[in-house]
């Protein structure tokens, strides 16, 4: 009805206005023009979403659908239900792995932030030597780990490696940084904070030059103490840059893997194998392809929890001003 | 006595670049003392020196006879109000007032007690819970003097506290802070760009340009008594009008050395005084009505001037007939400063 009705009117505006009558039709579209300017939109993100579709999408859907299977990637599937899970949180190394991305998460994440809190808050003034040594920091960051790896595999060597050199010096017997069962996992950690501090220190950086600096005057007539203005002010308007940084740094933790398979193998005695090493392991090593679904599973399950929890505090956390 | 006196004070950000340059300044204890003028001029920086937020370059700067080298901003007896409120975010309302009470150590009981007090005052007492976001522009304006004012500081120093305010709310909180000014009776030194707000709030105004005082005194004796043609332009709404004396008539008698001459708008009169006067004539370009007063804008043979006539039944229009007493005119010499000898002779 009220296209027809659109129709006439542009019937009868067409010849009273022939100069314009293109500017019109832009302006009026009739209904073949109108469908066609609905679905250009979606036709335009269409290729995108495509893309994301076939990997993205699908390949969750796939991985759930493949935890219900007995696969090794060759033969027939072999629908089991939920055995593949029942496996899985009946095993002693399941929960030991999980264990250690726990152990790699708790040492790595508050390690790191604290560290790279500490380095902003001596780099926080905008001089030319500060960011001189913020890009220099940042380095570490945007080389790929596998070397960064093998750059500390050889300091952390314990008979030729730099490490130990130095410990010698001082008359301190050898560590066996990446062979001994107690040390390896820290040695780990070492190296991923290594390389993540300089991201995190740019980030604390510019959050920390986005404090306004009439607060901290606002503090100093308040009669504020160095380190009640740190506690009261700074911390708090830093706490949605670090809780943005704990979040991801946690992610980061539960999906780490380059650096385990690289430096220890998840050894020694399984003392550095974490969830995304084991997942690998299960799949690609025993070709456990549907228990190594599940895995996957479970490791969404996680990460998905934390993302949901960072969304929600973050709709509730106040944008100041 | 003088609260706060500054003695050859300069500052620099650059060298060889003066922001001021050898100020002389007194501010007298209980004065609401107005640094006045333009932006650029200084008088934020002039506070901000007082408050120790920013280091005095050369000269002494005492507040209490006390030279304030190398006193912290905590610990000068000063509370400020920043223009952009500068309150805590992350605070709330309570926590945002208490906050220099409890760094200064005073005691719980007595910082609830001034709490309720201060937040009566300011009529902010059920908003004590509340985060700063959740408030207006007004709301917030009153924590920042909430916040100065519990503290119970010797001088206050507010930075254009109000230019961030709609105009009704100005114009509320710019009689507010008059009587919390007579109330406290502590000192006041309040920046402001705005002559309107000077005049106003002031028992004292300081006019500043390009770090220096152009004059200062009582509101009355700026406006009645301007020494130099800045200030003579600066003060009144319209400012006074200013000729050029080479472009004026010799039957007018202007003093050799004036090189300009100064009227205020309700000194030009469209009917001739019974005091000794000058006439001349105009055409009047626009009328602004603004209730019980009357602004015209004329042009003359010497320029345009600005005219204020107050609200009667006569409604002038096109050319008219205007009179100037002599006894109000101002002359300003070549370098723009009062002549003030001849003010008798005239």
């Amino acid at each position: 009805m009220e296209i027809a009705e659109k129709a006439v009117f542009t019937g009868m505006e067409r010849p009273r206005f022939k100069l314009k009558s293109r500017m019109k039709a832009k302006a009026d579209p009739g209904t073949g023009a109108k469908v066609w300017q609905k679905t250009l939109p979606y036709c335009m993100v269409l290729p995108a979403m495509l893309i994301f579709g076939v990997f993205v999408i699908y390949p969750v859907f796939y991985m759930v659908y493949v935890s219900f299977f007995d696969w090794n990637m060759i033969a027939d599937m072999e629908f089991i239900g939920i055995e593949n899970y029942i496996d899985m949180f009946t095993d002693k190394d399941f929960w030991l792995v999980l264990g250690n991305t726990f152990q790699f998460m708790l040492m790595m994440v508050p390690a790191s932030i604290i560290l790279s809190l500490l380095i902003a808050l001596y780099l926080k003034k905008n001089t030319r030597i500060n960011r001189w040594i913020q890009n220099i920091m940042f380095m570490p960051n945007i080389v790929s780990l596998v070397s960064i790896s093998f750059i500390w595999m050889w300091m952390m060597d314990e008979n030729r490696g730099l490490f130990n050199y130095v410990l010698s010096l001082f008359n301190i017997s050898p560590v066996n940084w990446l062979g001994d069962p107690d040390v390896a996992m820290f040695s780990l950690v070492l190296v991923n904070i290594w390389k993540s501090l300089g991201y995190y220190v740019l980030i604390i950086v510019a959050a920390l030059q986005g404090i306004p600096g009439y607060l901290y005057e606002a503090a100093a007539l308040d009669k504020s103490k160095p380190i009640t203005t740190f506690f009261k002010i700074t911390l708090p308007m830093l706490s949605p840059t670090l809780f943005f940084l704990v979040l991801t740094g946690i992610i980061g933790s539960f999906k780490t893997f380059e650096s385990v398979s690289l430096m220890t193998a998840g050894g020694p005695a399984d003392s550095t194998n974490t969830l995304v090493y084991e997942l690998y392991q299960q799949g690609f090593v025993y070709y456990n392809t549907g228990y190594a679904s599940a895995m996957g599973v479970v490791l969404m399950v996680l990460v998905g929890a934390m993302t949901l929890v960072y969304f929600t505090v973050l709709q509730k956390k106040v944008h100041y001003q | 006595m003088k609260k706060i006196e500054l003695e050859q004070v300069s500052k620099f950000y650059e060298k060889d670049v003066p922001i001021i340059e050898d100020l002389d300044l007194g501010i007298e204890e209980g004065s609401f003392t107005i640094l006045l003028g333009p932006s650029g001029c200084g008088k934020s920086t002039t506070l901000r020196m007082i408050a120790g937020l920013e280091e005095v370059s050369g000269g002494t700067l005492k507040i209490d006879g006390r030279d304030m080298k190398n006193v912290q901003p905590g610990d000068r007896d000063i509370a400020m109000v920043f223009q952009n409120y500068a309150i805590y975010p992350t605070m709330t309302v309570r926590e945002n007032i208490e906050f220099g009470l409890k760094n200064a150590k005073i005691p719980k009981a007595e910082r609830r007690k001034r709490i309720e007090e201060i937040g009566g005052i300011t009529g902010l007492t059920e908003y004590m819970n509340r985060k700063p976001n959740a408030l207006s522009g007004g709301q917030r304006q009153r924590v920042a003097l909430a916040r100065a004012m519990v503290k119970n500081p010797q001088v206050f120093l507010m930075d254009e506290p109000l230019s961030n305010l709609d105009a009704k709310l100005r114009t509320q909180l710019r009689t507010e802070l008059i009587e919390l000014h007579q109330k406290l009776k502590s000192t006041f030194v309040y920046v402001t760009h705005d002559q309107v707000e000077a005049m106003s709030m002031g028992t004292h105004i300081v006019l500043m340009r390009d770090g220096k005082v152009m004059q200062q005194g009582t509101p009355e004796e700026i406006y009645d008594d301007p020494d130099n043609v800045f200030t003579a332009k600066f003060i009144g709404t319209p400012p006074m009008n200013v000729f050029r004396a080479e472009a004026c008539p010799k039957s007018w008698k202007i003093p050799e050395q004036a090189h300009y001459i100064g009227f205020r708008p309700e000194h030009v009169r469209f009917f001739r005084p019974e005091t000794e006067s000058i006439e001349l004539e105009g055409r009047i370009i626009t009328r602004e009505m603004l209730g019980a007063e009357i602004l015209y804008k004329l042009d003359t043979p010497y320029g345009f001037l600005q005219a204020r006539d107050y609200h009667t039944a006569d409604k002038h229009e096109g050319n008219v007939r205007l009179w100037l007493s002599r006894g109000e005119l101002c002359f300003f010499d070549s370098q723009e400063n009062r002549i003030r000898s001849h003010m008798e002779e005239y």
